[in-house]
């Protein structure tokens, strides 16, 4: 929306929709930003700004998940569209 | 759009180049009681929002196109409004239908 999650892996594959043959694919696990809560599965998303495993990220899904791709029109629904250097919650107990 | 609450921030630098020099924040769904409802999200700020603040947050990528006019902005939620205050008659729902005639 963007959504905040974890890079845990990489995907390699050469037999790709054509446009996507050069697509970095890794595999992210969704969080929850305020309690980095593990939300449902890991999904596979399309990098385009050279996040690596390890890292919080930003990630977008629908139909904006194609912008930050350099063609139009191929097949993509989540992509990483930043890497998060920190994040900051107020004390939610108090 | 969303009532959400305000949590706290986001620091991203390293990001898509249409996303910068953007208050990123991390924004919290809740219902209208003001309690915690669903996951947070990470949202941009259009309208100084502080932290603590009761937002109305956009969910939609079209919307974010025409808000930001910018065709290839990769973003979906943002923030609209700061809530003053909130008036809700809960009863309304509990009451048989029709409640009240325009006619």
């Amino acid at each position: 929306m963007p959504q905040m999650g974890i890079i845990i892996g990489t995907i390699w594959g050469t037999q790709k929709y054509p446009g996507l043959e050069d697509a970095k694919m890794q595999i992210m696990q969704p969080i929850c930003g305020v309690t980095r809560q593990h939300l449902g599965q890991p999904i596979t998303v399309v990098d385009t700004v050279g996040a690596g495993p390890g890292e919080t990220v930003l990630y977008i899904t629908a139909y904006e998940a194609v912008i930050p791709y350099h063609r139009d029109m191929v097949p993509i629904d989540a992509a990483v569209v930043g890497i998060v250097e920190s994040t900051y919650v107020k004390d939610t107990t108090s | 759009m969303i009532l959400c609450k305000v949590m706290g921030n986001v620091v991203a630098t390293h990001k898509n180049k249409e996303l910068e020099n953007n208050r990123l924040l991390l924004v919290q769904p809740i219902d209208l009681n003001r309690n915690p409802k669903g996951s947070s999200l990470v949202a941009f700020d259009r309208v100084d929002a502080g932290e603590g603040d009761i937002v109305l947050v956009v969910k939609e990528g079209g919307s974010a196109r025409i808000a930001f006019n910018n065709k290839k902005i990769p973003l979906q939620s943002f923030i609209v409004g700061v809530v003053d205050d909130i008036d809700v008659d809960e009863t309304i729902l509990q009451s048989p239908w029709p409640v009240v005639s325009r006619s």
